[in-house]
């Protein structure tokens, strides 16, 4: 009862007589989808670059990764663990220092970092695209 | 009893364990970066006290940029004197290697002896720093050297 006693406040008094104007409700519905479709786009070209860009970052943290382990040696060390497997229990300790101290812990970092925002931008792409990447199913 | 079982509980014992566990990590590193740091210091002493002056910030020979390992070195032999030998690692540095009584000496299956040693061979050496920066062998193997460029210059 109270909002009844509120719609002739706001609304004007002779509101059943004004009439809305021809496709009115298609007009509001088009722009409204149109919106939509827009909202769509950016979000789908925002999936793009950002897939693109933590890609490109990827594959360049990839290259320093491989560039780092090779100057560390670490590939030769590990190769000890195969050939010389009882001389490197003799001295593990060593060893194990040598490995940790050969290890290119900022660039595993950076490339572990890259690694998840690869991810969360396939995900983001995931949820975007996924109108674009839905699979068709044969009749 | 209850309460031992919450979900409170259970995230509180999480966190601690995780805090002691980050803890203990950044303490090894920190023992870690001690060990690398006090052997580049020493290396860099040797360095200009042999050479003279202030070789700047890329003396040949020393690390550039991080701190190199102590405990041991890959790469290839430049310089044999016995019972040392100079070792120029993958990295960039010069490291003095000793060859003491109990040094195992390995070229493929077999044991050999350092007078076997050659330069221009291909070592890959574990061992420990002694006070003299040098690195005290445990373990020389001899290997095929690898090829010497990985990835584009821009990232090196």
């Amino acid at each position: 009862m109270e909002t009844d006693d509120k719609i002739p406040d706001r609304m004007p008094p002779d509101i059943g007589a004004i009439e809305p104007p021809d496709h009115l409700r298609d007009a509001i519905f088009a722009r409204l989808d149109l919106e939509k479709r827009r909202m769509r786009l950016l979000r789908k070209t925002m999936a793009c670059g950002v897939l693109a860009v933590s890609f490109a970052a990827l594959v360049a943290a990839g290259y320093c990764l491989a560039a780092d382990l090779h100057q560390s040696g670490l590939g030769q060390y590990l190769s000890l663990l195969f050939s010389d497997s009882r001389y490197v229990l003799d001295c593990w300790g060593a060893y194990a220092l040598t490995l940790v101290e050969s290890m290119p812990f900022a660039s595993i970092g950076g490339s572990l970092m890259s690694l998840f925002f690869f991810m969360a931008a396939l995900q983001f792409a995931a949820r975007n695209l996924g109108g674009a990447c839905k699979r068709v199913r044969p009749a | 009893m209850e309460q031992l079982q919450s979900k409170t509980f259970t995230g509180v014992l999480f966190g601690i364990g995780l805090a002691a566990v980050a803890v203990m990590i950044f303490q090894a590193g920190i023992w870690i970066g001690y060990k690398k740091a006090s052997f580049s210091f020493r290396q860099g002493d040797n360095y200009y006290r042999t050479i003279g002056g202030m070789g700047g910030q890329f003396a040949p020979g020393l690390p550039h940029g991080d701190f190199t390992g102590a405990h041991g070195s890959a790469g290839r032999i430049v310089e044999i004197s016995l019972p040392t030998f100079i070792i120029e690692d993958m990295d960039g540095s010069e490291k003095v290697v000793l060859v003491k009584d109990d040094t195992a000496i390995r070229r493929f299956h077999e044991d050999i002896g350092p007078e076997e040693l050659q330069p221009d061979d291909f070592a890959v050496v574990i061992g420990s720093p002694d006070e003299q920066s040098r690195i005290g062998a445990r373990l020389i193997r001899l290997l095929p050297p690898p090829p010497q460029e990985i990835g584009p210059v821009l990232f090196r």
